[in-house]
């Protein structure tokens, strides 16, 4: 699903984003990365939504290279890759509905379609009857999962998330991990970004170790050795 | 593609409200410049008119030889008639030439006596003539100068009128050049002016575009709605201005008339034959510049 093949970004000479990286992510995988600030971990979630170009490398996601993607082709990639983020990255002046609707709605979806597909992602994931809310009325979890919302409705194959759960408490980090691993279940490759021990070692599951932007350790059920 | 377009129209109108209070600065501005424009268009027609007023007023005076018979010069009325740089032809015949003659020198007794001592009529016939256009005048002389009609043409009258064509050319020149300049920079001030209203409008929805690039949202769709609010902006100051420009030309209306005597530089007639023209103009000009600003002034957003 993911392929890196020696990729590497160089910032500026002296500023290593990651290097000569080999990897290879299946579809239907949920792989956590870690590592230290600064480690390239951000980078890779760049590289992965062509927010950044390699200077070096191969990036292939499904059967589609994307190391030079056209800059008029990104937005058909990013309509297969839903994106989290740690500050939510919701617009404050539109309800729930209105927020997980635009996603639809920037992208030329009619409004039939926003008005199935909406209940749906808000359903799955657990917001249903909060739609009329705004971001301020709801609790940094509820946020949360207004933007999964957000990033499911296009039906991505990739979901990325870096530090979704960094704002949160330990109850509602574990309401958005069971949501990710739900998401998971449902056939979608997961792609996280975390510095939470605990949440790395409770899944079991692959885990990728970052250090000055090199692979330092990559185990198919892995723990958090930092 | 249609429910494409709605939206676009939606988000445009959307930023248009949000940034109610910059969108009135941005028109007024717009309007102010629009004005100054049509300053220099009234500018523009008044010149032309002036212009061609004073033209009309000129001619070529031809003196004829005294005693030259009335046929011949009949004869070389009706030439030059087929000539097709010549308006139109008046013939005088001497004894009305020595009748305007002592009209106009009815107060100088001395110019009067001496007519009295000459026996015959020491004029002879004039013809005046009124080319097509100024310009024509060279070739209406060099068309007089062959020998048939020199031998009967005592004088011909051009020289004076030459330096004020001449003149007249200069200044109408002149003027136009002088209203391209200043159009082009009123031209490069609403470039300016748009392209930081919509940075601005860009700045206050940076968020809402970073979150639309995030979820795939197309660099077309993300420019659109601010070249459409930019579009706005246009057709608003374009309609406004020209409700405000006929008041206006009222007011000026009647000092003009009285400048040219009611004969000529009737502007609102002249709005009103040429409107579809000069409000489309204007409205595609300030049009094409607001959406090629905002064009500009988005890019830097939509390059990740």
């Amino acid at each position: 699903m993911i392929q890196f093949k020696n990729v590497s970004k160089v910032y500026q000479p002296d500023s290593v984003g990651v290097k000569n990286i080999n990897l290879r992510i299946k579809e239907g995988e949920f792989v956590s990365v870690i590592g230290r600030s600064g480690s390239g971990k951000t980078t890779l979630i760049k590289l992965i939504i062509a927010e950044e170009v390699p200077n070096d490398g191969e990036i292939v996601i499904g059967d589609w290279d994307i190391s030079n993607i056209r800059r008029n082709d990104v937005a058909y990639l990013r309509r297969q890759i839903g994106v989290v983020f740690q500050d939510f990255k919701l617009l404050p002046r539109k309800t729930v509905f209105e927020n997980v609707a635009f996603a639809l709605d920037v992208c030329g979806a009619c409004n039939q379609r926003i008005r199935e597909i909406v209940p749906q992602v808000l359903r799955i994931v657990g917001l249903e009857g909060k739609d009329d809310r705004y971001p301020l009325q709801l609790s940094g979890g509820e946020q949360q999962r207004a933007v999964i919302a957000r990033a499911l409705v296009h039906s991505p194959k990739i979901l990325v998330a870096d530090e979704p759960t960094g704002n949160l408490d330990t109850l509602n980090t574990q309401e958005i991990m069971d949501l990710l691993k739900k998401i998971n279940d449902f056939g979608t490759t997961i792609f996280l970004v975390t510095h939470n021990r605990e949440v790395v070692n409770s899944l079991k599951k692959r885990v990728i170790t970052l250090d000055q932007g090199l692979i330092v350790s990559d185990e198919e059920v892995g723990r958090y050795k930092l | 593609m249609f429910a494409n377009i709605k939206k676009i129209f939606r988000f445009g109108a959307q930023n248009f409200a949000r940034n109610f209070w910059l969108a009135i600065l941005t028109i007024s501005i717009l309007i102010l410049l629009l004005l100054s424009i049509n300053v220099l268009v009234v500018l523009n027609f008044l010149t032309d008119e002036a212009s061609s007023q004073m033209k009309s007023k000129v001619d070529i005076s031809i003196y004829l030889k005294q005693g030259v018979p009335n046929e011949e010069a009949q004869s070389l009325r009706t030439y030059l008639l087929t000539l097709p740089a010549v308006a139109s032809v008046t013939y005088t015949n001497p004894d009305d030439v020595l009748k305007n003659f002592k009209e106009q020198h009815a107060a100088d007794d001395n110019i009067l006596s001496s007519l009295k001592y000459l026996e015959e009529n020491p004029f002879g016939g004039q013809l005046v003539i009124q080319t097509v256009k100024v310009d024509d005048y060279k070739t209406v002389l060099a068309q007089v100068n062959s020998p048939v009609y020199q031998k009967i043409i005592e004088n011909k009258d051009f020289n004076d009128h030459a330096k004020l064509v001449d003149a007249i050319n200069r200044l109408t020149g002149y003027i136009k050049q002088f209203i391209i300049i200043i159009s082009v920079f009123f031209a490069f001030i609403a470039l300016v002016i748009i392209f930081n209203t919509i940075k601005i409008a860009i700045y206050t929805h940076r968020e809402e575009i970073g979150i639309m690039k995030l979820v795939g949202a197309s660099s077309w769709f993300v420019r659109a709605p601010f070249i459409v609010e930019a579009v706005f902006y246009s057709f608003l100051s374009v309609v406004i201005a020209f409700i405000l420009i006929f008041p206006m030309i009222s007011i000026i209306q009647p000092k003009v008339f009285d400048f040219f005597n009611g004969q000529a530089g009737d502007i609102i007639k002249y709005y009103r034959m040429n409107f579809f023209s000069l409000f489309g103009l204007q409205l595609l000009g300030v049009s094409v510049l607001s959406a090629f600003s905002a064009f500009l002034a988005i890019g830097r957003y939509l390059k990740k």
